[in-house]
């Protein structure tokens, strides 16, 4: 390469710098090149072989960007429905009522000849008065008769409906199903094993209802409970559970009963934001958490009964009806 | 373009590009220095297919070493205050039949007179051989005169320092008159001597 006239000349001028620059130009570094040449080429493999898997994996998701795509969006729509609480109605059995006169007694032996009634056991209500007798002041009574029919289809239910229908004296005959309200997502179930049931025991029986709660008890892991159905002195029910600590071998559980207007929960949560917990709460913030939890902000001080014992904290709450 | 044309046009201008390389880093650390030729030299071959003409090969080659140059620079600055991750440096030690001797100690002193801009012009035109209007295309001037006066103050600057660090040096050894045994040293020593006299 020729460099410029007038660069030249002035290069004369100094000779002393180019004394030194020749030092530098005199430098060889061929002897270096194949170890030089060697490792470039490896690094060129090296880069392909990325390349190539890059293309590849490049090449999969783009072919198939709508599919992923899709793919992630049915995956939301599904985290998003397992989250979501479900109701379900169950239906546990039927409840079959009807009346019939104490005095027709062609009525009530033929109700009792009845073979579905024998195997049911069969509540009887008879205080009302029906009517009075002008000739001879007798008075009579309307016998109200209710059959709980548990795992009973409704099929069969109607079948014992038109029987009794048959039955000449016998009157207001009518088929109830029993339901229970069964509320739980998908996640609250896998994760915290939480079991929720409500269950409405107003048309059952004091041994039905003792029955079907130990039943829906023992579904939800609880052994071994005290649980009593008793009546008072005016024949109101009154249903106490106490469960003790060992007693319990499941998840956590939400138990709701209704009973005609009175309502009976029991709940047990070993997560951390419920447990968090009632024994280190004070009477007040425990019964502050009882009415948010029961979404009734006018319950009493007096209506909640706090009893701790040892490691145990037992809520009663016994809301008044305002007449 | 196939890498294997790489290496074949490489091979005819490895020396000077190593030259030209070693000594624009020569203040560098060892390790700074070998980053700036394994940067150049992966940039160089990863971009090798984008060169439509092999005869540009050698200032397309030295404009991507002069340009890696450059950002080593800067990012030295940075350094100072951020702690930057580097790639790790791999590259085979590249290596001379030079002897580093005082002299060569001294001409690698007086180019940290120049800037960047002004060591690469010079050594551009002294090492590699290149025209000023292939300087101005690798160091991106628009004209060629602005390389020309370039040239003529690094050379000035460059010429400058040396004759100060050569009085220095001379200032030194008469002060110590101590004979060091290295016999180009002790001929360097005497032509000051003489030249200064003179």
């Amino acid at each position: 390469m020729k460099h410029s006239n007038s660069y030249q000349n002035s290069n004369q001028e100094n000779e002393k710098v180019n004394g030194y620059l020749n030092l530098i130009k005199s430098d060889d570094y061929r002897e270096s090149y194949p170890a030089v040449a060697n490792y470039l080429q490896n690094k060129i493999l090296n880069t392909k072989t990325k390349e190539k898997r890059n293309t590849f994996m490049e090449k999969f998701i783009l072919s198939r960007k709508l599919k992923l795509a899709l793919v992630v969006i049915l995956l939301a729509v599904i985290g998003i429905a397992c989250s979501m609480p479900v109701v379900q109605y169950d239906t546990l059995g039927y409840v079959v009522k009807w009346s019939a006169k104490k005095s027709n007694t062609e009525a009530t032996d033929k109700i009792n000849k009845l073979s579905w009634i024998s195997k049911n056991q069969v509540s009887v209500l008879s205080d009302e008065i029906l009517a009075t007798n002008k000739d001879n002041n007798s008075r009579d009574e309307l016998l109200n008769y209710s059959v709980v029919l548990q795992n009973t289809k409704e099929d069969v239910a109607k079948s014992y409906k038109s029987d009794l229908e048959k039955i000449p004296g016998v009157k207001n005959v009518q088929i109830t199903p029993l339901t229970e309200k069964v509320k739980r997502s998908l996640f609250s179930t896998a994760l915290n094993k939480i079991f929720q049931v409500e269950i409405d025991v107003s048309n059952m029986s004091d041994q039905e209802v003792e029955k079907n709660l130990r039943e829906q008890f023992k579904t939800a892991g609880v052994q071994n409970i005290d649980l009593k159905v008793t009546r008072d002195e005016k024949g109101r029910r009154a249903i106490t559970m106490k469960l003790s600590k060992d007693s319990h071998e499941g998840g956590d559980y939400d138990i709701k009963v209704k009973d005609g207007d009175k309502m009976l929960r029991m709940k047990k949560s070993e997560r951390e934001e419920d447990a968090g917990n009632l024994m280190n709460k004070t009477d007040e913030e425990i019964r502050a958490q009882v009415r948010k939890d029961l979404d009734n902000p006018n319950i009493k001080d007096d209506e909640i009964e706090i009893t701790r014992d040892k490691g145990n904290v037992n809520v009663n709450v016994n809301v008044k009806k305002e007449k | 373009m196939e890498s294997s044309g790489f290496f074949e046009v490489f091979n005819n201008c490895y020396n000077d590009a190593i030259r030209y390389c070693r000594t624009l880093t020569a203040r560098l650390s060892r390790d700074e220095a070998n980053d700036v030729i394994q940067q150049a030299l992966l940039q160089a071959i990863e971009n090798f297919s984008s060169l439509d003409d092999l005869t540009k090969f050698k200032p397309w080659l030295f404009k991507i070493i002069t340009n890696v140059f450059y950002n080593s620079v800067k990012r030295n600055f940075w350094k100072r205050f951020l702690p930057l991750d580097d790639n790790p440096v791999d590259i085979p030690e590249v290596y001379s039949n030079s002897v580093d001797t005082e002299k060569r100690n001294l001409l690698y002193e007086a180019l940290t007179v120049l800037n960047e801009k002004e060591k690469s012009a010079l050594l551009l035109f002294e090492i590699a051989g290149f025209s000023i209007e292939e300087i101005a295309g690798i160091q991106n001037e628009k004209s060629d005169s602005a390389v020309k006066s370039r040239l003529s103050r690094a050379r000035k600057k460059l010429r400058n320092k040396i004759e100060k660090l050569e009085k220095n040096k001379f200032e030194k050894n008469k002060s110590s008159k101590i004979l060091t045994g290295d016999l180009e040293n002790e001929t360097f020593k005497l032509i000051s001597e003489f030249e200064s006299r003179k």
